[in-house]
């Protein structure tokens, strides 16, 4: 028989699609695995895209490194 | 521009009565294009409806376009009438507005009309170049609500800003929002248009009325002279205050017997001056003030040869600020910068397109006003803000085979629900409308 889910449908890139994968398992998010750029977040609404949102923002701020800003807030 | 779009958006009703005044239609007549003007002057004194055949007639193949936009414009104005005929032997015809007509003719005929009594020479008149260093502080002050977080504007100008949605409160101060950095970029008189339209709007229509004759007969009065206060009826005086706050008119006090209009007032309806004060030179002297200040290198620093702490405060938006001299204020663009401008609801293309906007003319002329290399990154910097893309949907899969599958497929695209779809674990994704007709679809043919 054929399963229907309501969602969000996420496109992203690979290493992104991994790390929202790594999120959906702390937050206990429902999601499907459909390629290396796709996933279905299950009932996916405004409120856990924000969510995914904002760790992916702090994802980035861990990553970048800005020898100016250093200098200034100093 | 600004003014037509908002008189294009009332109702007939409303414009007749905006017609009964002879300033505006008279106004209104001298800030249309060209030729609507002349199609004005042309029907002027043919008091019954001609067919519409004969406006073609009116124009060379050639120019068909701004034929066709002019009298766009006077339809929307509701200026020129169309009678549509419901028989087939009487073609449709046109006629100006009969109130417009009447008006434009008489106010034509009358050689000898004063809008407001003006004050008897005094020497203690403000001189052009004062009004016009007024109007220029006063309306810098209203921008510098809009881009600098601290200041506290006076309740009129922050209320007016809020409703025009170009600031919104963010933790009990105002911040700017998309739409207001947007307005910033804008030439004067569409930043005073903006405003000036919220405010109208604030009031019932009656009042809207009254002070929009007011405003058009503003702008018929000559840049230098005194006016008398005395003249006006209280809805007259009351918008005058409000005026003042836009550094639109003058006044020494709020008690004063006489109003000085700025030049911003009297060229608000035409977008450029009309005073007979001014010459060529003058012009370029002030076109010369305004041109750019910006030179942005492309190790990110940006010098901004400007002492006016308007500009400053703009740029640091999304420019790290870093020292400020007197007539040079050097910043860098960085991350962190660029990040709560967007946070902000500012996109890349705004910031890039106000460098660009605002380069110093030596940028200018070595090609580059903003280095290719700053541009990339800035827009670097907002892709990574949408690193991933959703949208609402709905996931079918487990299809008991594969011919279910592909023809499920099939339809869905059919249809326009398509979204996504994977052969290889045979699932579909769709659109939330698709839904129901899919879910039809498959019971019916395999269900």
């Amino acid at each position: 028989m054929v399963h229907v889910y309501k969602g969000s449908l996420i496109e992203c890139d690979p290493p992104t699609k991994q790390f929202v994968l790594w999120i959906s398992k702390q937050e206990h998010f429902d999601v499907i695995d459909i390629d290396e750029t796709h996933l279905f977040l299950q009932g996916g609404d405004e409120r856990s895209m924000n969510a995914i949102q904002r760790r992916l923002d702090e994802l980035q701020n861990e990553n970048t490194y800005s020898v100016f800003d250093k200098d200034v807030d100093k | 521009m600004k003014i037509f779009e908002y008189l294009s958006s009332l109702s007939q009703n409303e414009l007749e009565d905006l017609y009964q005044d002879q300033w505006t239609c008279k106004a209104i007549l001298r800030t249309l294009p060209p030729r609507a003007k002349q199609y004005i002057l042309k029907m002027l004194m043919i008091d019954y409806p001609i067919p519409i055949s004969s406006a073609k007639e009116w124009t060379s193949s050639t120019s068909m376009q701004t034929h066709k936009e002019a009298l766009k414009k006077l339809f929307d104005l509701k200026i020129i009438l169309l009678n549509r005929s419901y028989q087939q032997s009487v073609s449709d015809s046109i006629r100006l507005n009969p109130i417009y007509q009447d008006n434009i003719k008489k106010s034509l005929a009358d050689m000898n009309q004063t809008v407001f009594t003006t004050q008897k020479e005094t020497n203690k008149a403000p001189t052009i170049e004062a009004l016009d260093a007024f109007s220029k502080s006063q309306w810098e002050k209203v921008l510098y609500f809009l881009s600098d977080e601290q200041t506290k504007p006076s309740p009129l100008i922050s209320e007016l800003l809020l409703t025009a949605d170009l600031t919104k409160p963010d933790n009990g101060s105002l911040s700017i929002t998309s739409e207001g950095f947007k307005f910033l970029l804008k030439d004067v008189y569409t930043q005073i248009w903006t405003l000036l339209i919220v405010y109208l709007n604030n009031n019932t229509p009656e009042k809207k009325k009254d002070l929009l004759t007011f405003l058009f007969k503003l702008s018929f009065l000559q840049l230098g002279k005194g006016y008398l206060v005395s003249n006006l009826n209280d809805l007259q005086k009351e918008l005058l205050m409000d005026l003042k706050q836009f550094g639109l008119i003058y006044m020494v006090s709020n008690q004063s017997v006489a109003f000085y209009p700025t030049r911003l007032i009297i060229s608000l309806t035409t977008g450029k001056t009309l005073s007979l004060f001014q010459n060529i030179a003058a012009e370029r002297e002030i076109s010369q003030k305004e041109q750019g200040y910006i030179i942005l290198e492309t190790n990110y620093r940006l010098y901004a040869y400007t002492s006016s702490s308007l500009q400053i405060s703009l740029l640091s938006l999304f420019v790290k600020m870093l020292y400020r001299l007197p007539n040079l204020a050097v910043g860098i663009i960085t991350r962190e910068s660029i990040r709560t401008a967007l946070i902000h609801g500012i996109t890349a293309d705004q910031i890039i397109e106000f460098v660009r906007h605002n380069a110093h003319p030596n940028a200018v002329n070595n090609g580059h006003p903003i280095p290719d290399v700053v541009a990339e990154q800035i827009k670097l910097w907002e892709a990574e803000r949408n690193r991933i893309g959703y949208t609402k949907s709905v996931l079918y899969n487990s299809f008991p085979t594969t011919d279910c599958y592909n023809a499920t497929v099939k339809f869905a695209q059919e249809q326009d629900f398509y979204i996504y779809s994977n052969d290889s674990n045979k699932t579909l994704i769709v659109n939330e409308n698709g839904n129901d007709p899919i879910r039809t679809f498959i019971r019916r043919n395999f269900g």
